[in-house]
């Protein structure tokens, strides 16, 4: 009789904080409901004109209001307007500058081994469309071919022209943006720009040649804050040839290094 | 029957130390044993992209491209390359590939023709080149193209070892670089390659031997060093 009495005690004892913890918990959620429905803003007329093809209601009373639709019905929806194909671009850039540095080296001179630095401050009116100045000062050293053409065949190679500093402002247009990822364990994400610029190059004697550059590279963002970028240039300016004569010169220019982007992304 | 009774306490006594739970009430650390930094979950599998568009693995890869030597000074720039690729999986490829050079002479040849009368067409000049080259697909991605489409890539790091041959001989010669892949259609994609060359050649700056009016050497007689060329490829490749 006592076990019996224990257990009926022991029962109505657990029923009860049972019975408890879910009133609790359903006064809980009456509570968020409550706060939920004080935060919705409340729809205005201009709002609902403004979204003339969508009507804002809840979703219980566009279940009632829509009538049932078929298979069939489907086949006679209408194509979305826009598409976005990828997420939002990681690193915004419309009104932001971006400041570059990075060493940079000429990739097309048999002559010469061209090394240097690069600074760039471009400024970005949208996402696609910028502008950015340009400055990349050269340091060069003799390449083997040159000095045995020199000694070997008796060549006077003071002449030959290789550059020594060159600058360029020009128009940035960055149409491709997109990820990848890293072995399948990391996202990057990246830009991919074209850029027109002209500026002037000045070369061994000191002169400064008119200069027509285009370009192309990625940005990989790191934060949305700064990002490794790299570049492919290709100069062209004329001056005096080694037989003497005035020609067009060509300089394939490589860079990678760092840009950082100001002010702070503090609006997405 | 004292067994149902047991079975049903025991059932109802579960469901009670669950709800009991449920209404735990708050506890109260000490703030010194409060956590004070947060951590990411680690996990043992990390899997990026889970269905590709471009699918490689155990495929076999055909390929076409020109190669511009942008700093070769002396023989034509040019060469025309056709290679083959088995991909062994998602990110390893191997490949044979296969050069024709030029047969001409670069511009500032040219120049030091007309201007010195140095005739480099006495030096030795290449002919054509296999290597085999093994490539790493590091960054697999897409990227859109003015939102209304996408093309998918691969970022490639490049390496290779094979042999040219020259006029009289021929010589080793390894390549490093980065290559990039936009895929038009999963089988189909654009190739761009830069790479630096490193390899065994003859010196075609011989002294008493270039000069019009020296006399004709011959091609073994030219001595060897290593040479330094940056190479930039464009090709057409097709996965199948």
């Amino acid at each position: 009789m006592k076990k019996t009495t224990l257990m009926i005690f022991i029962l109505t004892s657990l029923i009860t904080s049972a019975a408890w913890s879910q009133d609790s918990d359903v006064e809980e959620l009456n509570l968020i409901q409550l706060e939920l429905d004080k935060s919705a803003s409340p729809i205005t007329e201009e709002e609902d004109s403004s979204t003339s093809n969508t009507t804002r209601q809840s979703p219980d009373a566009n279940r009632s209001n829509t009538p049932d639709m078929t298979y069939e019905d489907v086949s006679g929806l209408s194509e979305f307007k826009q598409v976005s194909v990828i997420q939002r671009r990681y690193l915004p850039r419309t009104g932001r500058f971006q400041a570059y540095i990075g060493p940079s080296m000429t990739l097309n001179d048999p002559w010469f081994n061209v090394m240097g630095a690069s600074l760039k401050l471009g400024y970005n009116f949208t996402e696609t469309w910028g502008i950015e100045g340009n400055y990349s000062f050269m340091s060069t050293d003799k390449t083997m071919a040159l000095k045995e053409l020199s000694k070997e065949n008796n060549i006077t190679t003071e002449n030959f022209v290789y550059v020594k500093s060159y600058y360029t402002v020009g128009v940035n247009w960055t149409p491709l943006y997109g990820k990848m990822t890293w072995l399948n364990e990391k996202i990057v994400y990246y830009d991919i720009y074209f850029n027109a610029a002209f500026g002037g190059t000045e070369i061994q004697s000191g002169d400064m040649q008119d200069t027509f550059s285009i370009s192309a590279g990625q940005i990989f963002s790191i934060t949305k804050a700064y990002a490794f970028r790299w570049d492919l240039s290709w100069n062209f300016f004329e001056a005096k040839q080694v037989d003497a004569t005035q020609g067009t010169y060509n300089n394939v220019i490589m860079s990678a290094g760092f840009s950082f982007f100001f002010p702070e992304a503090n609006y997405r | 029957m004292r067994a149902k009774i047991w079975g049903l306490t025991l059932m109802m006594t579960a469901f009670g130390f669950a709800s009991s739970a449920m209404a735990a009430p708050d506890l109260e650390l000490p703030p010194e044993e409060l956590a004070k930094e947060t951590v990411l979950p680690v996990f043992d599998r990390v899997e990026m992209v889970r269905v590709r568009k471009v699918k490689t693995s155990g495929k076999w890869e055909f390929a076409g491209n020109f190669s511009w030597m942008m700093s070769e000074p002396i023989f034509d720039t040019s060469r025309l390359g056709v290679s083959i690729y088995k991909h062994t999986d998602e990110e390893t490829a191997w490949g044979a590939q296969f050069y024709s050079y030029s047969t001409g002479l670069s511009d500032y040849s040219k120049q030091l023709n007309k201007q010195y009368q140095l005739d480099y067409n006495r030096a030795p000049k290449p002919e054509f080149g296999a290597f085999l080259d093994y490539n790493a697909k590091l960054f697999y991605g897409k990227m859109s193209i003015s939102k209304n489409s996408t093309m998918n890539t691969h970022l490639l790091g490049l390496a290779s070892i094979g042999m040219t041959k020259y006029e009289n001989d021929m010589y080793p010669g390894a390549t490093v670089g980065v290559g990039y892949k936009f895929y038009f259609t999963p089988t189909f994609s654009l190739r761009t390659d830069l790479r630096l060359f490193i390899h065994q050649a003859p010196i075609p700056f011989k002294r008493g031997a270039i000069l019009s009016t020296d006399p004709v050497p011959d091609k073994g007689s030219f001595k060897e060093r290593i040479h330094y060329t940056n190479l930039l490829d464009i090709g057409l490749n097709w996965l199948f």
